[in-house]
């Protein structure tokens, strides 16, 4: 094993558990000042909520991408400079985010939806800042994913990297799902960085014209959501590549083989993930009803091949495999429970009759929630603690095992659920504070800041662990 | 010259300037009625939505078959009480059982009460042309004029603006809004917009694609062409790579 | 029963049965055993599933709030103009600052059981249309700037309906609301 890799990839994954606790952090505070607990003040709780987003997508787009690179490089000579710049990319366009929303008061929300920009923007360097952030952020991102779709293709042609092969059954090299889900994600990332870089374009161009140029609000609207729903979208399948290739050895299982429904479901995948986001914009009736129809349409095909396949294939893995259980399969299994959960919560807002009393309550936070923090976040972790056991200086203890994935387990449940009873109770998100009309939202608030302190607690426990027994590898 | 810019407007069949005008108020015009007494135009509208259009009695190109189209296009609809047609005249010549020729109404078969004929007074006159988008040129002792039908709501804005002729899609639109026909959405964006991806086309209140939907396809057309770009550029490392693979696969 | 309700009851109902899959194949890990026709009982939950979806969306599609009351006939028409942080609300279109100073703050009263048409439009940025009954979300649509959205509603119980604005708007945007009467 090459040792360049395994302490970048030690070091990105310091920094994501660091970076994590921060963002866990402000949104503690956040549903803080909503719980009538604290009082920052509602310019501060929006500076907390676009750094919260933004960080959060952030952090765990570049943990599956860093998971990716790694089990990419056990495979293949994987060139260095892409993560490493992609690296110094995260570092300096977080710094830059960070002053942009806590120095210029830049609060338009992490997905900045024109033109709020222009009015939610503090100081007028604000806006500028904050894209310059995102321009930072989505070079180094595209460069990196191009780093490693070029990796794979070295090894394989296009129709080989997407298993075509697997399903006409014509010869060619065997291609593990780690290398086609990788793929298909690389792909969509690309096509969402793109996206951005598009709408990031649009706004420099307006504001170095400003006040003879303007743009179509329903045409950014379009763009921001390619970018921020298939981003999102997206990362949650590069942790599901990396639990294709680790899983099964963890359950003591051979290795998964891209079957021809594998290869199908990949390949739909990478299709209906590009259509999916128009379920963002159900609410705006401008929107023709077609791409309104496709959106549900989409989002319900969406979870037949990937979820279906993943969930079949993860639990007759476990099932009477007489495994031993380490945090991180325990954190693979649960992940894919929660990830089901989260999905079936979405799927049902995906419904445009019923989005018409979903949309922008907390039904919306509570699905994603689900699947990133109990979902997403998961899988991560789980590579992270597969990582520390493999090179780490010791096992983690069984107790410990036990105390930090009921934290977790415990935590991250009670916080979603009192996003989901918020979104049956009709309870708006991302205010600052509920008006008589939804004070339900503010007990609701309460009971999310103690189940999340307790996440909280355990991911600061992770992270101690994980530290201690990674650390000394970093300066070996 | 009429015929040319009427027909010139049936041939393009929508009003890309109609934006220009919805939703803006028209002022409260003055203006001479058969009988003649002076009456606002927002005595009819503040009852009832008012089909506005403006012409002059001693035309000889447009007018009379516009208004003898508006006038078989109206028979068609049926539901006559529910708006007021108000014919205006901008020359201050004219009388108003003059206009009524043009819409082939007569003494023996005078228009029904849902038609009403008037001479615009002196002192509104030009900001009611003006707020329409009508313009006028004399040419000869003639007026060179384009023709305008709006659709004038309850406090006396501009719901809908057709100029020329309507077509089939148009006529349909203003009856659908006339009868308060569900139309699920129109655009009031303003001109400093340089593109979007749907173009609200006001003839038929619905949305057609535009190119600003390239913008949204870009992306992952951009990302199919690198990807294939990508692929050729790798074909040597590939071939070189081919004979190692199933073993480092096993690994 | 109102359609949350409902969304979280199928939603409890799903959670309990993932829950327990789960937790059964959990805890049958301790076992030592094979799974048995993998290839039949993968292609039943395929199935089921690919039917699930098909149902769901031939019976939710025409639900769809875009045709909602489409072919009836509106009683009145109800024009609504957002801006940084208060609704405008009015008989008449609203389509400049002026129109909606003028109509800023004054509250209208809509006919009960008879279909309002909400012309919906923002002078700025991006807001939320919301109409809550009693605390509980009744319809919503978007306020963009540059479109009109329509929404047709019949309001059923008369009283005091709490607009909210339902989209990130900027600082105050928790504190916009509005009232509207239905009699």
């Amino acid at each position: 094993m090459k040792t360049f890799d395994k302490k970048f990839t030690l070091l990105w994954l310091i920094t994501i558990l660091i970076v994590f606790l921060v963002a866990i952090a402000f949104g503690i505070t956040m549903r803080m000042e909503q719980a009538e607990m604290v009082d920052v003040g509602p310019l501060n709780f929006y500076i907390l909520m676009t750094s919260h987003g933004l960080l959060m997508a952030g952090v765990w787009f570049v943990a599956g991408m860093a998971g990716i690179q790694y089990i990419l490089s056990r495979y293949f000579e994987v060139p260095r400079w892409g993560s490493v710049v992609a690296y110094a990319c995260t570092l300096a366009g977080v710094v830059v985010l960070l002053i942009s929303t806590f120095l210029t008061k830049f609060h338009a929300g992490w997905y900045f939806l024109y033109p709020l920009p222009f009015y939610a923007k503090g100081a007028d360097s604000g806006p500028v800042l904050f894209l310059i952030a995102i321009a930072i952020l989505g070079a180094g991102w595209l460069l990196w994913s191009l780093v490693l779709l070029v990796t794979i293709l070295r090894k394989y042609t296009v129709t080989q990297a997407l298993a075509w092969h697997h399903i006409t059954g014509r010869p060619g090299p065997a291609v593990s799902p780690f290398i086609l889900i990788s793929f298909v994600s690389l792909i969509g990332v690309t096509a969402c960085l793109l996206a951005a870089v598009v709408l990031v374009i649009l706004y420099f161009i307006e504001l170095a014209r400003s006040g003879t140029m303007s743009n179509d609000p329903l045409l950014m609207k379009n763009l921001t959501f390619f970018f921020g729903h298939t981003l999102v979208n997206e990362m949650l399948y590069l942790g599901l590549a990396v639990l294709y290739e680790l899983f099964p050895k963890m359950a003591g299982k051979p290795a998964y083989k891209t079957s021809w429904y594998v290869a199908i479901s990949w390949n739909a995948t990478l299709l209906i993930v590009l259509f999916a986001y128009f379920h963002h914009l159900y609410m705006d009736f401008a929107q023709p009803v077609a791409f309104q129809f496709i959106g549900q349409v989409m989002s319900w095909f969406a979870p037949l091949p990937a979820a279906c396949v993943t969930i079949f294939s993860v639990l007759t893995t476990v099932y009477r495999s007489n495994m031993k259980w380490s945090l991180a399969s325990l954190l693979y299994f649960f992940g894919v429970m929660f990830w089901a959960v989260g999905g079936v919560g979405a799927i049902l807002d995906a419904v445009i009759a019923n989005n018409l009393v979903l949309h922008n309550t907390q039904w919306v936070p509570a699905h994603f929630h689900t699947y990133n923090l109990l979902g997403n976040v998961f899988f991560s972790l789980a590579f992270a603690s597969w990582f520390a056991d493999e090179y780490g200086s010791e096992k983690m203890a069984p107790s410990m095992v036990k105390v930090i994935f009921s934290l977790l387990v415990i935590g991250g449940t009670g916080f979603v659920i009192a996003f989901y009873l918020g979104g049956a109770l009709s309870v708006p998100r991302r205010v600052d504070m509920y008006s008589e009309t939804v004070d339900e939202g503010i007990s609701l608030a309460k009971m999310a800041v103690v189940f999340a302190s307790l996440y909280l607690v355990g991911m600061i426990m992770y992270t101690v662990d994980f530290t201690k027994r990674c650390a000394g590898q970093l300066f070996s | 010259m009429c015929w040319a810019a009427v027909l010139l407007s049936f041939l393009l069949g929508q009003n890309p300037n109609e934006m220009d005008y919805l939703l803006r108020k028209i002022p409260d015009a003055t203006f001479k009625t058969s009988d003649s007494s002076a009456m606002h135009i927002s005595s009819w509208y503040s009852k009832k939505p008012v089909l506005l259009t403006l012409a002059y009695g001693r035309c000889p190109g447009v007018c009379n078959p516009y208004l003898l189209q508006i006038r078989d296009q109206i028979s068609l609809l049926g539901s006559e009480k529910q708006f007021q047609v108000v014919v205006l005249s901008f020359d201050a010549e004219d009388q108003p059982k003059q206009l009524w020729r043009l819409a082939g109404f007569n003494e023996n078969s005078p228009p029904p009460a849902n038609w009403t004929f008037g001479v615009l007074e002196e002192d509104t006159r030009a900001s009611l042309l003006t707020s329409l988008g009508l313009k006028t040129q004399m040419v000869g002792g003639l007026y060179e004029h384009n023709t305008v039908l709006a659709l004038i709501g309850e406090d006396g804005s501009i719901l809908q603006w057709i100029e020329g002729l309507p077509g089939t899609a148009q006529w349909d639109r203003l009856f659908k809004e006339l009868t308060s026909e569900f139309v699920p959405v129109y655009s009031t964006l303003n001109n400093t917009v340089w593109t979007s991806c749907f173009q609200y086309d006001p003839a038929s209140g619905t949305w057609r694609m535009s190119w600003g939907l390239l913008m949204i396809l870009g992306p992952a057309l951009i990302t199919f062409f690198i990807i294939i770009i990508l692929q050729s550029i790798t074909r040597n490392d590939r071939t070189k790579n081919n004979s190692s693979i199933l073993i480092q696969n096993q690994l | 029963m109102i359609i949350q309700k409902e969304v979280f009851l199928v939603f409890s109902m799903m959670f309990i049965i993932i829950v327990t899959v789960f937790f059964l194949v959990f805890i049958s890990s301790k076992k030592i055993g094979e799974f048995q026709n993998l290839n039949r009982k993968r292609a039943i939950f395929f199935f089921i599933a690919f039917g699930t979806v098909l149902l769901v969306l031939g019976v939710s599609l025409p639900k769809s709030p875009y045709f909602l009351y489409a072919n009836d006939q509106p009683a009145q028409k109800v024009f609504v103009a957002a801006k940084q942080f208060s609704f405008s609300i009015s008989k008449y279109p609203i389509a400049t600052d002026d129109d909606f100073n003028m109509s800023a703050g004054a509250e209208i009263t809509v006919p009960i059981d008879e279909i309002i048409e909400f012309n919906v439009s923002s002078l700025d940025v991006n807001h939320g249309f919301s109409l809550y009954k009693d605390g509980v979300l009744q319809a919503q649509v978007q306020a963009m700037p540059g479109y009109v959205n329509r929404l047709r509603w019949r309001f059923s119980e008369s009283g005091t309906y709490d607009i909210l604005c339902l989209e990130y708007c900027g600082v105050a945007h928790a504190a916009m609301a509005a009232k509207l009467k239905v009699e």
